[in-house]
Parts: C-alpha cells; structure tokens; sequence
C-alpha cells in the first residue's frame, strides 16, 4: 500500500523481569493510511499500550526488547533506527497524547517551559518566535488566557485544561501522525466530547493520521475511520468502522459491542464478557480468547485460528472458515 | 508566604527553648560540677561553701528559673574554669565549624550527586552495582575509625598532611574527608533512588516523546524533581555538621565547638554547654527554616497556595 503512513508488521515484543520473560505483544499486523482515523479497540491488558509506545520508540530499555517484526514510518523501520534518529521524528514527525494528563505534564516547569521543548528540538527558532508558536497553538486547541496560561504550573490547571496543553504539545511541529492512548479516559464525561471533538477538528485542520487507541467503543464509534480490535496481545478482527458495527466476525467484538451501555436499555444488568484477558504467561495453544469465548469448540482449543480474510475485513476466528460453515 | 515564614519562626524558637530545657536537666544527672574544682580530700564544709558561691546549692527548679530568665537576655554565665562569658567562647569557636561542615557538605554535594544520578542512569550496571556498594560501606565506617585510618596512613606513614590542629587549609584535609564521608554516602543514595523513582514517572515519558535528548531529559527535567527531597536531607545534614561533627573534630583536634563541648561536659563547665547547645539548637533550627523556603522555590506546588 503506497498510501500507507504507518505499516506495523508482525510486531512481537518480549518483557523480562528477571529470568522471566513474556510476550505481550505476539504478531501485530496493521497499516495506517494517510489522513485517516484508526483505533485500537481492546480491554486493558490486551496490548494496546505497549504497541503504540513501541511506535514511538518508548518502552523500557532495560527490561523490553523487540524480538522480530518491523514498524513502517513512511518507509523507514523505526526499528532499526538509532536513539538519535528516533528522536528526530518524536515530537516532530510522529507526536503522543498520553493517557494521565493529571502526571504527564512535569509538576516543577511552567506550561510554557514545556511546550517550548518540541519546537526547541526541532525547528530553528528564536525564544520570541516559539513563545508566539505556542501562544497559538494554545489558542487553537481552545485554551483562554495563553498568554497567562503559559507562565502557569500543570497544578493550576483543571484535567480538561491538561490535556489540551498535552495535545497542544503534540500539535507543536505539525506531525504527520499523532497517536492518542486513551486520551479521555482519565476526564469527566462533559470534558471527554470537547475533547474529542476538538481532535477530530484539529486531524482535520492540518491533514494528519490519527492513531487513537482506547477501549471505549463509543469513542471509536465517534472518530475513527477504521478499527483494530485487540486481544491478549493478538489482533483479532480488523475492518472498516460501520462494518464493524454491523458485522462483527470475531465473538471477542460481538462481546465489546454487547457490552456497550445504551441509553434504553436502562433496566438491565449490563453484558459483560466472563472472565480476564490471559496473562502474557498463561496463553497456551489455540486461540486466546477460547476460554471465554460462548462459540467455542474443540478445535479453537486446539489449534491458534490463521486470518482470514474477506475484502478488508480480517478475523481470526475459527467460525470464519468456510469448511466450519457460517455461524450466526 | 509571611504567614508561614512567621509561623516557622515561632516554632524555631520553640525548638531552642525546649532543647536548652531537655539538656539542662539531663546534664544535672552528671551532679554538679564543684567536687570536679576541689581535690579529692577537700573537706565536706567547703565543697559546701563552693556550691553555695556557685548556687548549685539552690532546688533544681529555682536554678532552672534563674536560667531562663538569664539566658532570654542572651546571657548563658561565665565558664566555670576560665570565667570567661561561656557564649562569647562558643560563638569564637563557630568560625572553625562553619569551615569544616561547609567545605565537607560542599565536597559531599559535588560527589554525590553526579554520582546518584549517573548510578540511577546506569542502574543495575557494573558501576551501579559498585556505586552502591561503596555507599552502604562509607555509611556503615565509622568517622572516629576513618579519622583514624586517614591520619594512619597521611601523616603517620606518608607524612604528607598534619594529623591535627587547624589554621591552613591543609590542615582541613583529613577532618573534611572525614565528615564527608558518611554525606557522600547518604546522599549518593538517596539521589540514586529519587532520581530513579522521577524517571519512571509520566512526565519524563512525556518530555522524551517530545524529542528531548537523554541528557537533557536527566540534568533538567528529572534532575529538578529529585532535587526536591534532596533539600530536605542536605539541610538536616548540614544541622548535624554544623551542630558539632563532635568526633571528628576530637579526632582531629579541631577548634571547633564540637571539641568544645565535648571538653566541657567532661569538665562539668554547665554555661559553656548550654551556651553550645543554644548554638547548636539555633543554627538547627534555622537551616531547617531555610529548606523550608528553599523548598517552596524549587516546588511550586507548595509555592501558590
């Protein structure tokens, strides 16, 4: 795919701690096209975070390793780039919005201390001239005051305000692609709308990728073009936004989807999907999901499902194969 | 800000006042001083007579009385060897202490830090292991043995440096490596793990998807954040160098008030070591006063309210 910003290719990343090792991360594939939306949908533990941190070259030196697979930035593997190359592109070519906007800003440097540092990096520029930079991109991602705002300390503002420095941050260099890992989870109900509306307009405004990984399928319902759904470190179904709504392939989707509150199913208990996504450790053979899985049959806890494929929408489940027959 | 730099002062003086109270009686469990002034076959009558002129004869809680009100008006007595006023040998003292407790935290604060933050950067490496090893031996070796040893091996063997006594800088030498030792040794641990627990924290993730580079990264934005404990210990560190590296300055001979003190309690001379103590409990105080302040510039959480 030529039109392909980001192409992830049989990610496997390994842990140790101690003599142990795991794999959070078994053979993720996935691409990201120019100037669309892609979430990564998955319940916690299921490997989100770790792949996008890979993305950005973040995960813990000591203690990760990527064992095999490449990560394709407009035809660069960030994989086998060096620690000073890879920082040419953070913050400049590919730019984060993390999680905790509470303790992601650093408590003793004022606002404008920090945002200065992007633009400090990466472009040229004099004190005057990236002041005014950030005076407007504040402005933009609907900041009041910037001016003030940027002689401020993170503990004077509210959650909401955080995260918009934080993707104010992001914004500085103009990047091409911009991942978001749970960017509104950490924020009030009101505040998460605003939130993403104003990622929506700002992805829109300056042409960029958005890779937005949460767990909230009302989220990606909202924003996303295309969607991921992970699983204990594998990559279970992937299609395009309404299909995935409308066709779940993968029983692991149909139990997110289930799962989603709706406003007229007020007197219900919720669905929920039984048990706990396996720990790295405890995947055995056949598919990750077999044991919580309400379709299973012997051969899923037997024999890992292969992808298949229809048009653009991939699955691995077993209930795919056409010698199985289609299942509901 | 005037609030609490007031409401520290109160207690500043609290602190003294009640320090000067708890050695005040501890001190009288040694008796009184007069059987130290006389021989040891003078008659009963006149060790009687003698803390009579002395006033050790009076109930504990009248002399205590008689203290307080003298030592408010800055008046601590005379020394009961040299009637020399007991604060004005004190305070004489001080320059020499002030020397040595600076020079040996200056000295602590240029190692350690360098040293706790390449071992927190290195962490788990060969020179980390090693860091950190020496560190728990510098503050198990104690300074009278280390005191010892230096001038063992530097003035004894070598003949290199004096042994003792003050006056040029090279007698500051050994006491100064001496008194440092146990500093370089806390405070290389302790900004080990501060720093270690800043690099785990969001916000360094944060500065580092930003593009910052991983020495800047370090020496700015993690640096600043563990700083922030670090004031705490130093300035305890510095209350107890200041407040009388007592065997040190024995060691060494020393002219400082550690020695001082330490040579007027074993003469029972009472003025000079309440005298000491009100130093001592003062200078205390203040610096803990001061990290307070300190604190809150380096912290601007605490700063605006």
């Amino acid at each position: 795919m030529s039109d392909a910003i980001l192409e992830v290719k049989n990610l496997k990343i390994q842990f140790k701690s101690g003599k142990e090792t795991v794999q959070p991360i078994r053979g993720v594939d996935f691409t990201l096209k120019k100037g669309e939306t892609l979430g990564v949908v998955g319940e916690s533990g299921s490997g989100k975070s770790v792949t996008s941190l890979a993305v950005m070259g973040l995960l813990p030196e000591t203690s990760s390793e990527i064992v095999d697979g490449e990560i394709n930035f407009n035809g660069k593997d960030l994989t086998k780039m060096k620690e000073k190359q890879f920082r040419k592109i953070r913050g400049n070519e590919i730019s984060m919005i993390f999680q905790e906007p509470m303790t992601s800003l650093n408590p003793v440097f004022t606002i404008g201390q920090q945002l200065s540092e992007p633009l400090r990096q990466h472009r040229n520029m004099s004190k005057k001239e990236i002041e005014k930079e950030i005076i407007d991109v504040l402005n933009q991602v609907g900041i009041p005051r910037a001016e003030q705002i940027i002689n401020e300390y993170p503990h004077q503002l509210s959650g909401g305000m955080r995260q918009r420095v934080m993707i104010s941050l992001a914004l500085l260099c103009q990047p091409e692609l911009m991942i978001a890992d749970e960017p509104t989870t950490a924020l009030d109900v009101t505040i998460q709308a605003q939130i993403l509306e104003l990622m929506k307009d700002i992805k829109d405004k300056n042409d960029m990728s958005l890779l937005l990984i949460t767990h909230d399928l009302g989220v990606v319902a909202e924003m996303c073009d295309r969607v991921v759904v992970m699983y204990a470190g594998e990559i279970v179904e992937v299609a395009e936004i309404n299909e995935l709504f409308d066709e779940p392939r993968h029983p692991y989707t149909r139990g997110l989807i289930d799962s989603m509150p709706t406003q007229n199913a007020r007197k219900e208990r919720l669905y929920s999907i039984s048990g706990q996504v396996p720990k790295p450790n405890e995947i055995t053979k056949g598919c990750v999901f077999a044991n919580r899985c309400p379709l299973a049959f012997d051969k899923c806890f037997e024999e890992a499902p292969p992808v298949f494929e229809k048009g653009d929408h991939i699955s691995k489940c077993w209930l795919q194969d056409s010698k199985e027959g289609e299942v509901v | 800000m005037l609030d609490f730099i007031i409401k520290r002062f109160l207690q500043v003086i609290v602190v003294v006042f009640l320090a000067l109270t708890v050695v005040f009686f501890l001190i009288r469990l040694a008796g009184d001083p007069t059987t130290l002034f006389l021989p040891p076959d003078a008659p009963r009558e006149q060790i009687e007579e003698y803390r009579e002129l002395l006033g050790y004869n009076r109930p504990l809680y009248v002399q205590y009385g008689d203290f307080v009100s003298s030592a408010v008006q800055g008046d601590f007595g005379e020394s009961l060897r040299s009637q020399e006023d007991a604060l004005g040998i004190v305070l004489s003292r001080l320059p020499a202490t002030f020397q040595l407790a600076i020079s040996a935290l200056v000295l602590a604060l240029l190692i350690a830090i360098p040293l706790g933050v390449l071992s927190a950067y290195k962490r788990n490496t060969v020179f980390d292991r090693i860091g950190v090893g020496l560190t728990v031996v510098g503050q198990a070796v104690p300074s009278f043995w280390l005191g010892l040893l230096l001038i063992f091996f530097f003035a004894a063997q070598l003949k290199v440096l004096p042994s003792g006594g003050g006056g040029t800088p090279v007698h500051m030498i050994l006491p100064t490596l001496t008194l440092a030792a146990y500093s370089v040794a806390r405070f290389t641990r302790f900004t080990r793990s501060a720093m270690l627990d800043v690099l785990r924290k969001d916000y360094i993730r944060t500065a580092k998807a930003s593009g910052v580079p991983t020495m800047r990264l370090i020496m700015r934005y993690a640096l600043r954040n563990s700083l922030i404990p670090i004031i705490t210990l130093v300035a305890l560190d510095l209350g107890v160098l200041l407040g009388g590296a007592v065997i040190t300055e024995v060691v060494f001979s020393w002219p400082g008030v550690g020695r001082l003190l330490m040579q007027s309690l074993m003469n029972r001379d009472f003025p000079i070591v309440l005298a000491g103590v009100f130093i001592i409990a003062l200078i205390y105080a203040i610096i803990n006063f001061v990290a307070d302040i300190l604190y809150a510039y380096v912290n601007p959480q605490i700063r605006v309210k």
